[in-house]
């Protein structure tokens, strides 16, 4: 657990500065805030996954309770070997890192998550472990399911968001100023097995992709105007 | 340029400036007509019922909408022509971020729209310093050369013209037509140096917002009224002559009244500078409008309560800016 102090003081960086500049970037037109976990309780957030600024945008609208105990999990393999990592993904935001695969057959990655909720962390997961295409939906990995599966009690919060892989796309340097928009789900029960929970994260995040897109245009199409 | 003349100094000082009286005079009546909007729909809200509930919460909405544009303005009409300059800078970037957030730019257009956001600050620049030669040009000479070079150094030719038209008319609604609004703010300081009035560039460019915004409203009030003959009804249906000639003659009647309280127009120069905005701001509105048809979009975003995006506010001003800058300046400052 990190030190109090620390926690404090990260979230003054995440209110004092992160969330203006990313205001600026991004613009925070997230609809359903409310119903980010905002208790005491352990909660895991989830989302989609298309750029790195999706973690730091989740994070600055968390309200202020959750973001005193947020811990991103983040992929070990990535994130634990640079220096700039380490500093600020594991040092600035508390990231969890895990290794994405199984080393042996009694080896658990994600035991680290698992402890961090019962300490009353609020996880930030990306079911579908990586950024892939821009903003292209991959498939939900089983681990989501592996964890709550272990915690099927835990308030799990499933979060669409659109536009951020135009804004950061992997392989690209920096963002580029684009406006996000965003959907906050209904919480997600607990199915009873890994397998159809994992369908069922699947099919919520494609209905709340759908809510999304019905206000966003769709690409320009060349052809559709040209007369034949 | 000398960046110690005095003039500068009334520019580059970034702080609280109280507008002269008869400008808080037109303000307060602003707020007024505001106050007076607020409550009709409160009543309205009250005694409604069914269908009628409905327009009235989409009215209230819209007048909640203005008051946040208002909140907006406030820092650029109690501050100074530097302030303000700053002011319209941040909308101009928020405009421009939700044009290029609604156009579907390709992967290699990224560093393009990355230059046209750097364009804002070099407009600033040129804006505070006065530098009115270097101001005009820079849009649509030296950014128009950069950003498709920008395109091409990415290398995708696949849809580059398409990209390059759509990127090129964002930085003309969103950098240069606003800017022309900014560098109302200081075009008299620009003339008479530091002996000009206080605060008569934001005379200028408050007039000009009021009589496109009261265009706007006109237009939509004498189109509900009358309107019977439509316009362009491939474009937008609820434009009629009706409305556009009522409008029209509203906002030339508005201008009568106030410019002479707030600029050096007076008699039949301001009701023609009236009648000017008023055609000005309805191509525009029919412009921003055929973008959204295109797209299939009705507002271009979310950002004012029942008015839409910034754009669907702004887009009657992006057209009547540069006609306000001009003629001010053809006939006063030049």
């Amino acid at each position: 657990m990190v030190a109090p102090v620390m926690r404090w003081l990260r979230l003054l960086v995440i209110v004092m500065i992160l969330r203006p500049a990313l205001f600026m970037v991004t613009g925070s037109a997230i609809q359903g805030r409310h119903r980010l976990p905002r208790g005491k309780r352990s909660a895991i957030v989830i989302a989609n996954h298309n750029s790195h600024l999706d973690a730091l945008v989740l994070i600055a609208n968390l309200p202020w309770r959750a973001i005193l105990r947020v811990r991103p999990i983040v992929a070990g393999d990535y994130f634990a070997n640079s220096w700039w990592g380490k500093i600020l993904v594991l040092g600035m935001l508390g990231g969890i890192p895990i290794t994405r695969h199984r080393d042996g057959p009694d080896s658990d990655p994600l035991a680290p998550a698992i402890t961090a909720l019962n300490q009353g962390s609020v996880l930030v997961f990306f079911p579908e472990g990586t950024r892939g295409e821009p903003e292209v939906f991959g498939t939900v990995k089983k681990g989501l399911g592996h964890l709550v599966a272990k915690r099927p009690d835990m308030l799990v919060v499933p979060v669409w968001l659109a536009n951020l892989g135009r804004s950061w796309p992997r392989g690209a340097g920096i963002p580029v100023p684009l406006a996000c928009r965003g959907w906050v789900g209904r919480p997600l029960a607990w199915t009873g097995d890994v397998d159809s929970y994992t369908d069922v994260v699947g099919r919520r995040f494609r209905t709340l992709a759908t809510l999304v897109a019905r206000d966003t245009p769709k690409p320009y199409d060349l052809e559709r105007n040209t007369q034949s | 340029m000398d960046l110690m003349d005095p003039m500068f100094r009334l520019i580059l000082a970034i702080g609280m400036a109280v507008p002269p009286p008869t400008l808080l005079m037109v303000i307060g009546l602003s707020v007024g007509v505001l106050l007076f909007a607020t409550g009709l729909g409160q009543v309205m809200q009250k005694r409604a019922q069914g269908g009628k509930a409905v327009k009235a919460r989409e009215f209230n909405a819209r007048i909640k909408g203005w008051w946040l544009i208002f909140g907006f303005l406030t820092p650029m009409i109690f501050g100074t022509p530097g302030a303000g300059v700053l002011v319209l800078t941040l909308i101009a970037y928020l405009a421009l971020r939700e044009y290029a957030t609604l156009m579907p730019l390709r992967a290699a257009d990224r560093w393009a729209l990355m230059l046209a956001y750097l364009a804002l600050p070099v407009q600033a620049f040129f804006i505070l310093t006065m530098q009115y030669g270097f101001f005009i040009i820079l849009v649509p000479v030296y950014l128009f050369m950069i950003l498709p070079v920008a395109m091409v150094l990415a290398g995708d030719t696949d849809r580059f013209i398409l990209s390059l038209g759509t990127l090129h008319w964002g930085v003309m609604m969103a950098v240069y037509a606003l800017g022309h609004a900014a560098f109302l703010l200081v075009l008299p300081i620009q003339y008479y140096g530091d002996v000009a009035k206080p605060g008569e560039g934001l005379g200028l460019l408050l007039l000009l917002l009021i009589l496109t915004a009261s265009n706007d409203v006109a237009q939509y009030c004498w189109g509900k009224l009358l309107g019977k003959n439509k316009i362009i009804p491939t474009v937008s249906p609820n434009k009629t002559w009706e409305g556009f000639i009522g409008g029209l003659a509203s906002t030339a009647f508005l201008a009568l009244i106030i410019a002479p309280f707030m600029s050096p127009f007076t008699g039949i120069g301001a009701a023609m500078l009236g009648a000017g905005l008023a055609l000005a701001g309805f191509l525009g509105d029919v412009t921003i409008s055929a973008v959204k048809r295109d797209l299939g979009v009705k507002d271009s975003g979310s950002a004012l309560p029942g008015h839409g995006g910034l754009l669907d506010r702004l887009d009657s001003t992006v057209f009547t800016a540069p006609l306000m800058f001009h003629i001010s300046r053809y006939f006063f400052y030049s």
